[in-house]
């Protein structure tokens, strides 16, 4: 079989635990109707790193996540602030917000680089992410995160279902609102600022929005949804360094998006549940169905019509759904059954 | 030739803003995201086909591919009742990732740099030229010019029906005006403006320019036209001061503009008279202040003559019935005093005639 | 009276979700007809097919024989107030003057004549005074006053309005239904979603009873008894009602 290289290993482990718990995270945002929130604040990350690196001037990857974890946060503090003293809506907010502070962060990276073009190489390294350059310190800080908010997301487990389900049964419970939210955008911070290090901005919001996404058409179970998104974050992460090592030059953090989005796709398809296919037959069965025995619904609706309308029924008293009794139209059984089945088919 | 720089930079601001007030008013922001980022697609499909990074099939390819975007996140919500944002955010990194891929397996010997998409370059795009009516232009310029002017003209045209569809969809319907095709032609020309800003702030930095001056304009505008007017204006100022300070600071236009457009919003959205953080804080605070005085009276009213009246109308002790602080309680009856409404008989409370009359004027059945 | 509005065994679902099922109307001209149901009974889906704006699963509607899209110059809609976004930077004048749009047709501009019937039925719900507010700044039910006057210069035979009356103050409501009465006595035909049962005795000379299908249609004083309300708001739906597998 294959060999895995020291490396691959390093990488593989890095992206399985990433894409583990942003799926899971992603279960919560997305849920909470916020799934954009994680591009918004990994693209307003970039000001925060260039500041880190302006101050200490060392270009350790832990000091500038720093900077890009206050960069975040401040963002999403400017969001909130938006949000509640004007009538702006939101998701034009986040996308002034991600595109404006991303903006500040690319002027920082031309100051440091001088010549305004040179930058660019450097940025596209934050944008599309490199996980082939991981070693085993940055697997360790990414380990140590990704259990931390872990054990966060056990802890608090019970408030924070929650407060996604119910934010006024939360309020009324008289749980504190603030520190779940805080808690809630931290987590969500923390776990996109190693990824970018991985799967790079654009493309951190697959690994947070694709997992629920997908485990949402398999299950209707809340606790079942967080168990397979962070499977199948896991596994996309996993799978994808694994096919972005063998191909050739195939770029780890989009091998990993394309397979999440394939995998989204196949459940949104196939779903046994409410896959688009498996509706999309129903819907159009339903609607024949509708259509055809539109005249035999009308009878079973107001029933004694007089036979002076049979001349609209032929087609279901010559197929024996309807009989003509004491002068009035009637539904034979097998008219009663075909409604029925037109019913069920709902 | 600096002022051509300026020139696609102002145009671009321009165009993009435009489209931005109608996904603003429609809250249709976040779509942008998308559509800029999936737009790759589309250029890098139609290179493959035509092999030429200047061929219109270009343009006309990642335009469609932007429709094809708005599409996907509408089939989306609609089928699976995914939720917008959701949508949004599958459909856009999933077609992302493909052109990505693509370029680095296939294109890789190309002229075709992710990071110039995504990032554009405002100081090269006089490098680009091409000549028309024995006029030598940049191509941006040109292209952002034909973009402006069509944005220009299909609204001016269709001015009354983009309107009626942005504020009630279902009247638009209703009253014959197809709001699917008005959709998708303004998300056409979204997806074309947003293709031909490319070149000069690429994929990230179109969103701000697109979304902010609209943003800005909202506070001080009521009306469409203005808003309109208003956001140009904003267009044009944010353009032109980003690209001199650029040039002061030695750093990059296109990220300078976004910064000066994130800029403006903020110090209207902490400073605008009425909209604005301060204005509404000030106002909550005056109204705070009226409930307090309106407290006072009605406390007065309701123990004036009482038996307990000497404790409960005594300035001095006043505050412990109110639960407040002995300073904001006499902070309080100092503007009571002032506008006429108490009066001090003895050492007590009493309310003025203009007092009474305040009082009574107060709806308390309401 | 002739019949102006006319429902043939109109069936509307949600993907397989029934909203509407097997509805059969007949509606005459020159009356006031409430529709009165619970939530969900489809009120509101009934009105947007009869406009065209979502289409049947089967069935159809008809404007004195005609389908609507040949006759959508003399039919008003005022949409629930709730349909739209008040923060939208547009003032009330505008507004109304949205009302004419039908008429005028694509791409032309409206008139000076567009714009005196926009200044006489803001006068008629008297918020003449209001006409160059932005349309944030109005009450509830001055919002409802503003598009009522919208309908109003549509200068319809034929109105729909959904839920007029939903969160206005007494006065507004007052002043809207004898608006309502006034264009019953010019023969016109008024169709209106209502929700609150006290008064649909006063305000309505005729009632339907929905819920997913018609339980009861005609004059109110045949309609309006304790049993077909009592079938109206019986709390299950009737469509499962004979054992068919529920979703």
């Amino acid at each position: 079989m294959f060999e895995l290289s020291y490396t691959l290993q390093i990488v593989m482990l890095g992206t399985l635990m990433l894409g583990a718990i942003s799926g899971m995270m992603g279960t919560f945002v997305v849920l909470r109707e916020q799934a954009l929130i994680g591009d918004a604040l990994a693209h307003a990350a970039l000001p925060g790193i260039m500041i880190a690196f302006l101050l200490t001037g060392i270009r350790d990857l832990q000091i500038l996540l720093i900077g890009a974890f206050f960069s975040a946060l401040l963002a999403m503090v400017v969001l909130n602030v938006i949000k509640r003293y004007t009538n702006i809506k939101f998701d034009a907010a986040m996308a002034l917000i991600l595109s404006g502070f991303f903006g500040v962060g690319q002027v920082l990276m031309s100051h440091i680089q001088k010549g305004g073009t040179a930058s660019q190489a450097g940025l596209s390294r934050f944008i599309l992410g490199q996980a082939a350059t991981m070693v085993r310190r940055d697997i360790l800080f990414i380990a140590v995160v990704a259990l931390v908010m872990f054990l966060l997301m056990m802890l608090f487990f019970k408030e924070l279902k929650l407060y996604i389900f119910d934010q006024n049964f939360f309020k009324a419970s008289g749980l504190n609102e603030r520190f779940i939210n805080g808690l809630l955008t931290m987590m969500v911070t923390f776990i996109i600022i190693i990824g970018i290090r991985l799967v790079g901005v654009i493309l951190m919001s697959a690994l947070i929005i694709g997992p629920p996404v997908a485990a949402r058409q398999l299950s209707n179970r809340f606790n079942i949804n967080l168990l397979l998104a962070g499977v199948i974050g896991g596994f996309s992460g996993a799978m994808g360094s694994f096919l972005s090592a063998t191909g050739n030059n195939l770029p780890t953090g989009p091998v990993i998006a394309f397979l999440l989005g394939i995998i989204v796709l196949v459940t949104l398809l196939f779903s046994p549940k409410n896959g688009i296919i498996k509706q999309t037959i129903q819907i159009k069965l339903y609607r024949h169905h509708i259509k055809k025995y539109r005249r035999l619904i009308h009878l079973y609706e107001n029933p004694g019509l007089p036979a002076s309308h049979a001349d609209d029924y032929h087609y279901f008293i010559d197929h024996a759904y309807v009989c003509i009794e004491d002068g009035q139209l009637r539904l034979t059984d097998k008219g009663k059954r075909r409604i029925k089945h037109v019913k069920a088919v709902r | 030739m600096h002022i051509e720089i300026l020139l696609v930079a102002v145009l671009t601001a321009m165009s993009t803003s435009l489209v931005g007030v109608f996904l603003v008013l429609r809250k249709l922001s976040m779509l942008t995201d998308a559509i800029s980022h999936t737009v790759l697609l589309g250029i890098v499909i139609a290179f493959m086909f035509v092999g030429n990074m200047t061929s219109p099939w270009l343009i006309i390819g990642a335009t469609l591919t932007g429709v094809l975007t708005v599409y996907l996140v509408e089939l989306l919500m609609k089928t699976n009742h995914i939720k917008s944002d959701a949508s949004i955010g599958v459909v856009f990194t999933f077609l992302f990732s493909i052109s990505v891929i693509i370029i680095s397996t296939q294109l890789r010997n190309v002229h075709l740099h992710i990071s110039t998409v995504l990032l554009g370059n405002l100081e090269f795009v006089m490098f680009d030229r091409m000549e028309l009516f024995g006029l030598d232009l940049p191509a941006s310029l040109f292209i952002m010019a034909v973009v402006f002017l069509l944005n220009v003209g299909l609204l001016s045209i269709f001015y009354k029906e983009v309107k009626l569809i942005s504020f009630d969809h279902a009247l638009a319907g209703a009253l014959g005006f197809s709001p699917v095709i008005v959709h998708y032609v303004m998300m056409t020309m979204v997806s074309l403006t947003a293709v031909a800003a490319f070149n000069a702030v690429g994929a990230i930095l179109v969103i701000a320019l697109m979304i902010g001056p609209p943003l800005t304009a909202l506070f001080f505008t009521k009306t469409l036209f203005k808003t309109i007017l208003l956001t140009m204006g904003i267009a044009i100022f944010n353009s032109v001061s980003g690209y001199q300070l650029s040039r002061m600071m030695d750093v990059t236009i296109s990220g300078m503009i976004a910064s000066v457009t994130l800029l403006t919003f903020f110090l209207v959205f902490i400073f605008a008279p009425k909209k604005g953080l301060l204005g509404k804080l000030s106002l909550h605070h005056k109204q705070k202040e009226t409930l307090a005085i309106q407290t006072i009276l009605i406390h007065i009213h309701n123990h004036a003559g009482d038996i307990d009246a000497a404790v409960e109308l005594n300035p001095e002790t006043l505050h412990q019935h109110l639960n407040w602080s002995k300073k904001r309680l006499d902070a309080m009856l100092t503007k009571a005093y002032k506008q006429k409404y108490i009066t001090l008989e003895g050492s007590l409370l009493a309310l003025t005639s203009k007092g009474k009359q305040y009082y009574d004027s107060l709806n308390f059945i309401k | 009276m002739k019949d102006t509005f006319k429902v043939e065994d109109l069936s509307v679902a949600y993907d397989r979700q029934p909203v509407l099922w097997d509805i059969d109307l007949t509606i005459p001209s020159g009356i006031l007809l409430g529709i009165v149901g619970p939530n969900g009974a489809g009120k509101s889906t009934l009105i947007k097919t009869a406009l065209g704006l979502i289409k049947p699963l089967s069935g159809s509607v008809s404007f004195n024989g005609k389908p609507y899209k040949k006759v959508h110059k003399t039919i008003g809609y005022v949409p629930q107030r709730g349909s739209v976004d008040w923060d939208f930077p547009t003032t009330v004048f505008d507004v109304v003057l949205m009302g004419r749009y039908g008429h005028i047709g694509w791409v032309r501009r409206p008139s000076k004549k567009d714009k005196e019937a926009a200044r006489l039925a803001l006068d008629k719900v008297g918020m003449l005074a209001y006409k160059s507010r932005q349309i944030s700044e109005l009450s509830g039910g001055q919002q409802q006053r503003v598009f009522l006057a919208r309908a109003l210069i549509q200068d319809a035979d034929l109105y729909f309005m959904d839920e007029p009356f939903a969160g206005v103050d007494v006065k507004t409501e007052k002043a809207i239904i004898s608006l309502l009465k006034e264009l019953k006595a010019q023969d016109k035909t008024v169709i209106v979603v209502h929700h609150d049962l006290n008064t649909v005795k006063d305000y309505f000379d005729w009632l339907t009873l929905l819920n997913i299908k018609v339980i009861a249609h005609g004059p109110v004083h045949e309609v309006y008894t304790k049993e077909n309300l009592k079938k109206t708001y019986q709390a299950d739906a009737l469509m499962t009602m004979d054992g068919t597998s529920d979703v």
